[in-house]
């Protein structure tokens, strides 16, 4: 193999990894586009390896929000059994579905992550605000604080509609599995309208989640040798690197003109997904 | 903390020491596979060479997923322990959920596999399976005759 293809491997999930840390997001919704669409690597192929970086970035960041007490483990690893069912499906799944189902699939989630982007997130309605807690929520001990810097104290909150959290935690997963993306765009509405959580919480508890739900579709697609060593390892160690660097630049370029870079980014890529899906099936059709 | 058990901001520093040593093994191991890849494409040495070098960095990326399985053990062990039975026996079936997985794709595996595993039938994917890797646009993985072609092989076939 010409080193160059590696180089530009790395270069790639570097990139992608830290401006998509730069937003709080996984670089696998970039990583798999840029390797299917510039790199002409085989889709299957792509997203197996951005199944491992997005391992590799969530591994990686999780740690400060951890000793930050955001993330509600007790919580994560309660959803992760909903995340990880919804991977194993979405392994069953990666080999029948038609590629250019695939290219749709993820056009769609680009467009659903752009317009996300669009509409700034805050804590949502009715988040701490409920008396009593919930009995799935009791039984489990769910429930828990945050340190909020701003107010200098611990900030109490409750977890709930937890089943119907699960039920979208699995379509998470499914989706997760199925793209190599980290899913976070279906997760953050789970967090929001069914669990009610506080922001940080939501962001930190997510990404904790992640890895987990990950795992469970990169161990079959490892065993199955559906994860092509000289593509996932420059992709993987560069996503690392990119988490790093990105989180590092967080705090000074979260601003509204990044966001709309954004947004522009994330509706190309869709389109050019969309007319991939199209493209592969008339190449098809001539064959 | 209202309702947190003694042992969580613990359990919470060990998971986050864990997983950020985790990260940073295995980010080496696949480093210095890949450097060492590097150095033996550019000196023409035996494929074999290479083909350890790859193997080195396969170690890499099975630490990388190994690690959220370490950390679900960890978790596992931890409830069991604070003798929160409820939540060791989430983590148990989290990791039973994770360990299917890896027993799935070993079903599923192309070791020997032919071209037309029961995996892939559905993928339509390019006629020669061993082909997929990269498409023609980028020759270095496909100058290798189709029926010699090992996806660990093409790196050591330099442009």
């Amino acid at each position: 193999m010409d080193s160059g293809f590696a180089f530009w491997l790395f270069a790639v999930s570097l990139g992608a990894s830290a401006l998509g840390g730069m937003l709080g997001m996984a670089g696998g919704l970039f990583i798999v586009p840029i390797l299917a669409i510039f790199g002409h690597v085989d889709i299957h192929v792509a997203i197996a390896a951005s199944t491992v970086s997005v391992i590799a970035c969530s591994c990686s960041s999780a740690a400060p929000f951890l000793r930050g007490r955001l993330t509600n483990i007790r919580l994560a690893i309660t959803l992760e059994t909903a995340t990880t069912l919804g991977a194993l499906s979405g392994v069953f799944l990666f080999g029948l579905i038609p590629v250019s189902y695939l290219f749709f699939l993820f056009a769609a989630i680009l467009l659903l992550s752009a317009q996300q982007m669009m509409s700034r997130r805050g804590d949502p309605p009715g988040a701490s605000t409920v008396a009593d807690t919930e009995r799935w929520t009791a039984v489990l001990r769910l429930d828990s604080s945050y340190p909020e810097r701003a107010l200098g104290r611990d900030i109490a909150y409750r977890v709930q509609r937890l089943p119907m959290g699960m039920m979208l935690m699995f379509g998470a997963g499914l989706i997760s599995a199925l793209l190599g993306i980290g899913s976070g765009v279906l997760k953050i509405p789970a967090m929001d309208t069914a669990l009610r959580l506080p922001i940080k919480v939501s962001s930190a508890t997510s990404n904790f989640m992640i890895c987990v739900t990950a795992a469970g579709s990169a161990g079959a697609y490892f065993m199955r040798g559906d994860i092509v060593t000289p593509v996932a390892g420059p992709v993987a160690l560069g996503s690392v690197v990119g988490a790093v660097l990105g989180a590092r630049i967080l705090m000074r370029a979260s601003n509204a003109s990044v966001r709309l870079l954004f947004v522009v980014v994330l509706v190309s890529f869709a389109v050019q997904m969309l007319l991939q899906a199209f493209g592969i099936r008339l190449l098809r059709g001539s064959l | 903390m209202n309702r947190a058990t003694p042992g969580s901001a613990q359990l919470e520093w060990l998971l986050a020491g864990m997983l950020h040593y985790g990260t940073s093994l295995a980010s080496a191991v696949i480093g210095l596979g890949l450097g060492l890849a590097l150095i033996d494409s550019r000196f023409s040495v035996p494929k074999l060479a290479i083909l350890r070098d790859m193997r080195i960095v396969s170690i890499g990326i099975a630490l990388f997923i190994l690690l959220p399985v370490v950390r679900v053990i960890v978790m596992f062990i931890v409830y069991l322990r604070q003798r929160d039975y409820r939540l060791a026996a989430i983590a148990l079936l989290v990791l039973t959920i994770i360990l299917l997985g890896f027993t799935v794709g070993l079903a599923g595996s192309r070791h020997g596999d032919p071209p037309t595993s029961p995996a892939r039938l559905g993928a339509e994917t390019v006629p020669s399976q061993t082909m997929r890797a990269i498409s023609p646009e980028s020759n270095s993985f496909l100058t290798a005759p189709p029926h010699t072609f090992d996806r660990q092989e093409s790196f050591s076939r330099q442009s």
